[in-house]
């Protein structure tokens, strides 16, 4: 793909052709335009009024790739769009190829007429002035080719989208959904527009509009107003009242001037006047960093066989469906997964891409199929990373790991009414060379690890849901994703805390409320030294403060905040267990929902001071195994290993909270046992029996096993209410000089002490606690 | 489109509190953000069909408590005019507390295939 840069070419600009059936620049103006110095790297503009070329391109090629990007936005309700763009684009592939002969061209400009006859909207509609301005400049071109030439493509420039398309944080096709506007079709509009982001209304609210910055009219002072064009398609498709969108309401509100005049009686016109509405659908710009992949090309959203196929090369064979003669028993599937020889891992977190690193490493392999865009897109951490019990797995990683800051400081802030008291202790030890643990933010820690297993030769496959575990005879041959089913030895099931696939295979129970909590956080940006002046920090250094008591409503769960590079996570952890008990005792339904708890934890008197200032960035929730020891379900059988939270490896001790570190562990051990069982060539239960072993006899069911009764000891709610509360008030008391005498130290302290600790319930309280 | 409806619903409510909480934010106001405007920070990828399917006869006749108006971070639960329990899914956090917390089974709930549904840029 890509435009060439060489001779074979024709129509070298600058030359325009633009047809009149939208307002805007003449083909004069555009050209003296595209003159300036600013505008010399644009090779050409395809837009909707027609072509410019500035530079030498192929014009096959570009149209070729333009009706690509055409396909990519068509719904494919109407045959017009659906069909007639799909053989155009073959017509033009073959006259690429120079397979082509001299009806090829007829057909094409037959075939673009029709669709524009009969195609039901607007999309279809920007096909029609492009591509015939295209054959205009370039007839001879098209002749040439359709004689049998091809273009020399291997000197390619980047293929980019306007630039307005690229910056857009939420990949808003945005010149598709001002076309459609200026077509008077806003709820076409409004529809691209959700396709991408469902939350359009606080998109355009709280969105910087890097697109309006980046407009390439902009240059020219200029720029389209793009945010406004979006309300008012938004408006226009609700049914809003047609005043919302009179004169003087497309003022650029970023640049403060009215980017152009706008007559909107009738929504004729949005933008009227000026060189404005060059509005580039395909800017090819050989400066710019090529960034169109999810365009055009060979992308990750294709189909699933060709990705794994090719990309693997081979590596996990697809299964055969068809069992075959032998039978329909499977034993077709079986051989074939029998054959293969190789493992596959669910889930690219810390567990399946430790696993993945052990593995690669080792020469075995391994492909992880990841859900998400990257890994770290749909994880969540409080959080914080442990780094001391896995450094001696893999020494030569976590030297250069993207971690957020070591911490320094550990902070436990008891929330009573209107009172608080904090322990703070700081060591340092805590963050002697090397530090016991780190900051983390998930995206950009997954990330990192993705990249050292490619490096290690392991394959990260994103964009890959699995959707099924294939079972045989009792024994875990392979995955299915989509249509297709995958052979493997050995399964690494690192899908996460809520197990749909191994629950659903039977190798573990379904979650239940019980084991499990939620917790839900905002990242909030603060500037480095702010966070360092907030909790007494070193350049680099961070802190961890837990919260207990005034957070959750007196349920199982606290707050807490982590302190990272340059933002802070704030956020609440609440036991679901709790929380649906609360739904059932308080009747008639209380209007208060779960995600208040953060709202007023933020806001209380305490904590306001220590997020003054910050900009929330991303709000994210995730669930947390939290059922300790007891709700570790099956770690190993025939063909499978559980790892990471999806084995309910995770440990929430009140002051220590950890997850991270198990999962890279579980992830080092699952690797060990596949590579024993693998020299053995034996991945059945007993093959991979290893696994459970070394977890025994490491710290990561020890530590679990030491817990064991934390789980039942914190579903006392007094943790959360009463003690919290307690301690605040003795120690406020004790601080108080109030306008009267002030009772000695000994006796207030005593008098409190004797009021909240010394009754039945904390005697029981202090019982059970000897065990945690 | 099919979906169309369901993603029009959601957006007057919506568009009204992002407003306020947009204001807010600006004026460094002490309310708090409005949950639809904190969503407004995610990234998500809308998929084709919904990922939540609400067996709503279930809610309907067996449920009393409706825990999932209270558990889900995300406020996506709703009753609809004529009583019935709605979710729009497009907002999805996907931590499956409402599938764990819901004890009659009324949801079936997946995650959103391939590329879909929220992608955290940090967290």
């Amino acid at each position: 793909m890509g435009i060439p840069e060489v001779s074979t070419t024709t129509a070298r600009g600058p030359v325009a052709a633009l047809s009149d059936r939208y307002p805007g620049p003449t083909a004069s103006e555009v050209i003296d335009r595209l003159a300036q110095p600013d505008m010399r790297e644009i090779k050409a503009i395809v837009s909707w009024r027609g072509t410019v070329i500035n530079g030498d391109v192929c014009l096959v090629d570009l149209a070729r790739k333009y009706l690509a990007l055409i396909q990519e936005e068509s719904c494919g309700r109407c045959g017009p769009c659906r069909i007639g763009v799909d053989i155009l684009r073959e017509l033009l592939e073959k006259l690429a190829a120079g397979q082509g002969d001299e009806d090829t061209v007829d057909k094409i400009r037959d075939l673009v007429e029709s669709i524009d006859d009969s195609a039901w909207c607007g999309i279809a509609n920007t096909i029609r002035d492009p591509l015939l301005s295209l054959m205009e400049l370039g007839e001879g071109h098209f002749a040439e080719h359709a004689a049998g030439m091809t273009c020399d493509l291997t000197k390619t420039h980047g293929w980019v989208t306007a630039p307005c398309r690229s910056t857009c944080p939420s990949t808003l096709d945005i010149p598709a959904y001002i076309f459609q506007g200026l077509e008077e079709h806003p709820h076409l509009a409004t529809t691209i527009i959700k396709r991408d982001n469902p939350l359009p209304g606080i998109i355009g609210r709280t969105c910087p509009h890097p697109c309006e910055q980046n407009c390439t009219l902009a240059v020219t002072g200029s720029p389209i107003a793009i945010n406004n064009i979006k309300r008012w398609c938004a408006d226009r498709a609700e049914g809003l009242a047609d005043d919302r969108c009179a004169s003087g309401c497309l003022v650029d509100p970023v640049h403060g001037a009215a980017p152009q005049t706008v007559t909107a009686a009738g929504g004729a016109l949005l933008i009227a006047g000026g060189p404005h509405e060059v509005s580039e659908l395909v800017t090819v710009q050989e400066s710019q960093r090529p960034v169109g992949a999810p365009l055009i090309g060979p992308v990750a959203h294709g189909t699933g066989a060709d990705t794994l196929g090719d990309g693997a090369g081979g590596l996990l064979d697809p299964v055969a469906v068809d069992p075959g003669p032998e039978g329909g028993n499977g034993a077709g599937r079986a051989a074939a997964a029998g054959g293969a020889r190789k493992v596959a891992v669910i889930g690219a977190g810390p567990a399946g891409l430790s696993a993945a690193y052990g593995l690669a490493d080792a020469g075995v392999e391994v492909m992880v199929l990841e859900r998400g865009d990257y890994s770290g897109a749909k994880n969540v951490t409080g959080g914080r990373l442990y780094a001391s019990p896995i450094r001696s797995f893999y020494p030569e990683l976590w030297q250069e790991a993207p971690f957020e800051r070591a911490v320094a400081r550990e902070l436990v802030t008891m929330l009573g009414d209107g009172a608080q008291t904090t322990i703070e202790v700081a060591s340092d030890r805590f963050t002697a060379d090397p530090p016991q643990s780190y900051t983390v933010l998930r995206a950009r820690f997954d990330q990192w690890l993705a990249d050292k297993v490619g490096e290690k030769g392991g394959m990260v496959v994103p964009n890959m849901k699995v959707d099924a575990l294939l079972r045989e005879e009792g024994r875990i041959i392979g995955i299915r994703a989509g249509d297709d089913e995958i052979g493997a030895d050995v399964v690494i099931v690192a899908e996460g805390v809520l197990r749909l696939l191994s629950s659903e295979a039977g190798l573990a129970a379904e979650p239940v409320d019980r084991d499990h909590a939620l917790g839900f956080k905002e990242v909030i940006e603060l500037p480095p030294g702010v966070i360092e002046d907030r909790w007494h920090l070193n350049p680099g250094e961070g802190a961890a403060q837990l919260f207990l008591g005034n957070v959750t409503d007196g349920m199982l769960g606290g707050g807490f905040l982590y302190t990272n590079k340059e933002s802070i996570s704030l956020g609440v952890v609440v036991g679901m267990k709790a929380m649906r008990e609360r739904a059932e005792r308080i009747k008639p339904r209380d209007p208060s929902e779960s995600y208040e708890l953060l709202d007023r934890f933020k806001a209380l008197p305490q904590i306001k001071p220590l997020v003054a200032g910050g900009t929330v960035a991303e709000y994210s929730a995730h669930a947390i195994p939290e059922g300790g020891i007891a709700a570790v379900p099956k770690l190993a059988g025939d063909g499978y290993l559980m790892a990471g939270d999806a084995a309910g490896l995770a440990l929430n001790a009140l002051i220590t909270v950890r997850g991270m570190d198990f999962a890279v562990a579980s992830g080092y051990y699952a690797a060990e046992a596949v590579k024993a069982a693998k020299a053995r060539g034996d991945f059945s239960a007993a093959g991979l029996a290893g696994y459970e072993a070394s977890l025994r006899g490491s710290f990561v069911l020890k530590d679990l096993e030491t817990a064991r009764a934390i789980p039942a000891f914190m579903e006392n709610p007094r943790l959360f209410t009463h003690y919290p509360r307690a301690v605040s008030r003795l120690l406020e008391q004790i601080y108080t000089v109030g306008p009267g005498p002030t009772p000695g130290l000994f006796k207030t302290a005593w008098g409190g002490i004797r009021r909240d600790f010394m009754n039945t319930g904390t005697v029981k309280d202090a019982w059970s606690a000897r065990r945690i | 489109m099919s979906d169309e409806s369901t993603v029009n619903g959601a957006t007057p409510a919506n568009d009204a509190a992002s407003t306020a909480a947009a204001d807010n934010a600006a004026a460094g106001s002490k309310a708090a953000m409005a949950i639809d405007a904190k969503l407004g920070l995610d990234v998500f990828k809308l998929d084709k069909e919904p990922h939540i399917v609400i067996d709503t006869e279930v809610c309907r006749t067996l449920c009393v408590d409706r825990a999932c108006l209270y558990v889900c971070p995300a406020s996506l639960y709703e009753l609809d005019d004529t009583g019935r329990m709605t979710v729009n899914w497009e907002g999805c956090l996907e931590c499956g507390t409402c599938m764990i917390c819901c004890d009659k089974r009324a949801l079936t709930w997946k995650y959103p295939s391939g590329p879909y549904g929220v992608q955290y840029r940090m967290s």
